[in-house]
């Protein structure tokens, strides 16, 4: 029975990861904030590997740095490899050392996004040498903090629903 | 942390790692976009019926319409007055509509209709996804047209879809030529006008005669872009304030960023080939306006009045 509950919360996972991954990409579905749009499936990630054991965490960041990737350059990358390892860690966390709860997940989830934005900056606009590259920082990477951020609460909740439902069935 | 590190879980997280970074590394050595292409086929149906009904939503209302229609029709006949009394800049204008039609014109352009289904948020520039791929002849490098002009070029494609660069995007690289004065120089995009739907044309002389209302088409040369496709036009001649080189702010004819329903050129003339012509040598198809110096006596009188 337990492992049925698994996979059912696992498909709804995957259903949630294929729904905003769509979602997210719709022209003029989302709102623009100073030229940045947020970064769904990243928040997504995060949100699940908070409720989950390392080995499910690690799964679902990768099929969510993949989507990230293809959505961004069609190749696996810099998201994949990412998302993978940092959703493992926040997994073995999660478990290890501290109760799952919004104030924890939010700490976890907005210093993650921070941290991986600022690592994307780095790597596809500070080493490509793009002009103003400060300028684009200001204009749109810390929008795109804030609003993926935002995000993360909402999602939290909703995976949060999912799997206290499909555990305590 | 020896657990953790001695932990199966770890294990298959390094198993796991390991097969993306030699995923990524087959991925870098060949053009094949497999996994791409499993994606997009798979969520395609979804995007497309997403976009679709975003779309159906964001359309303007009756009123709205009306409203517009009505401000359209002013605005038409304020021009039409304006228009009257200069027969030049009249048919000027009718040649200018001419640059609307490019199927016509230009028969030889294999074109495809394409929607856009996807807009990646990460990027800043404003990058798209159309709903045609390989399996509709779509190219790396084709270029990517409205009837108002160039938005952009294709730099992914896998089966089902294919990814758009705008010409906001600073890894834009396209020769234009400023049809009144001749003077040349590289569109490029600048992250201090992508949001404003403008763009920037660099690389231009300091004997440059640019002025704010010129416009701006492909030169050709590289045999990327057809020759005489509308970029935009001049709307302010400024200086870097690194390097003080004169820059021109292009606006394109289209919002790019917000365009839905865009052109393919799959192929056209002299695609691939880079021309041996200098900027000078050029020859602008036929429906490309290079302003000429008036010919009759009231057509001068205009001319040095500035308002040919």
């Amino acid at each position: 029975m337990e492992k049925r509950h698994k996979l059912l919360r696992f498909i709804a996972y995957g259903i949630e990861i294929a729904v905003l991954y769509v979602l997210s990409g719709t022209p003029g579905l989302l709102p623009e904030i100073f030229g940045s749009k947020p970064s769904i499936l990243l928040a997504v990630a995060l949100s699940i590997a908070v409720f989950e054991s390392e080995c499910a965490a690690m799964a679902f960041g990768c099929a969510c740095g993949v989507l990230t990737d293809i959505g961004f350059t069609g190749k696996i990358g810099f998201y994949t490899i990412v998302l993978t390892i940092l959703c493992f860690a926040i997994g073995y966390c999660a478990r290890n050392f501290f109760v799952t709860n919004l104030l924890n997940a939010s700490i976890i989830g907005i210093v993650s996004i921070i941290v991986l934005t600022l690592v994307h900056f780095w790597v596809n606009v500070s080493l490509a040498e793009i002009d103003n590259a400060g300028m684009q920082f200001v204009l749109h990477y810390i929008s795109r903090i804030i609003y993926t951020s935002v995000f993360f609460i909402p999602l939290f909740f909703l995976n949060k629903l999912l799997c206290s439902t499909l555990k305590n069935q | 942390m020896k657990d953790l590190i001695t932990s199966k879980s770890f294990k298959k997280l390094i198993c796991l790692v390991s097969v993306l970074i030699v995923l990524i590394i087959i991925g870098g050595f060949t053009d094949g976009n497999v996994l791409s292409s499993i994606v997009n086929g798979i969520t395609l149906p979804m995007a497309e019926v997403s976009a679709a009904a975003t779309n159906e939503v964001t359309k303007p209302s009756y009123d709205e319409l009306y409203k517009e229609n009505e401000k359209l029709k002013e605005e038409i006949s304020e021009l039409r007055t304006q228009l009257a009394d200069y027969h030049n800049v009249k048919h000027e204008n009718e040649r200018l509509w001419r640059y609307y039609d490019l199927k016509d014109q230009n028969p030889q352009y294999g074109i495809l209709p394409a929607t856009v289904v996807r807009r990646d948020p990460n990027d800043d520039f404003y990058s798209f996804t159309l709903d045609k791929g390989i399996t509709s002849d779509v190219a790396v490098g084709d270029p990517v047209v409205t009837e108002n002009g160039i938005i952009g070029w294709v730099y992914d494609v896998d089966f089902y879809t294919a990814k758009v660069k705008t010409i906001l995007s600073p890894d834009a690289r396209v020769g234009v030529i400023d049809t009144a004065t001749r003077d040349s120089g590289v569109v490029s995009g600048n992250v201090l006008y992508a949001d404003k739907n403008l763009t920037t044309m660099t690389r231009i002389s300091a004997l440059n005669k640019l002025k704010e209302g010129d416009i701006v088409t492909t030169t050709g040369i590289s045999g990327i872009y057809p020759a005489g496709l509308i970029v935009g036009e001049v709307k302010e001649i400024a200086f870097d304030e690194y390097d003080t080189s004169i820059y021109a702010v292009i606006s394109p004819f289209e919002d790019i960023r917000t365009v839905i329903d865009v052109v393919v050129i799959t192929s056209f003339e002299g695609q691939g080939e880079i021309s041996r012509d200098s900027i000078d040598d050029i020859t602008l198809p036929s429906d490309t306006v290079a302003v000429t110096e008036p010919e009759t006596q009231e057509a001068t009188e205009l001319y040095e009045e500035g308002d040919w």
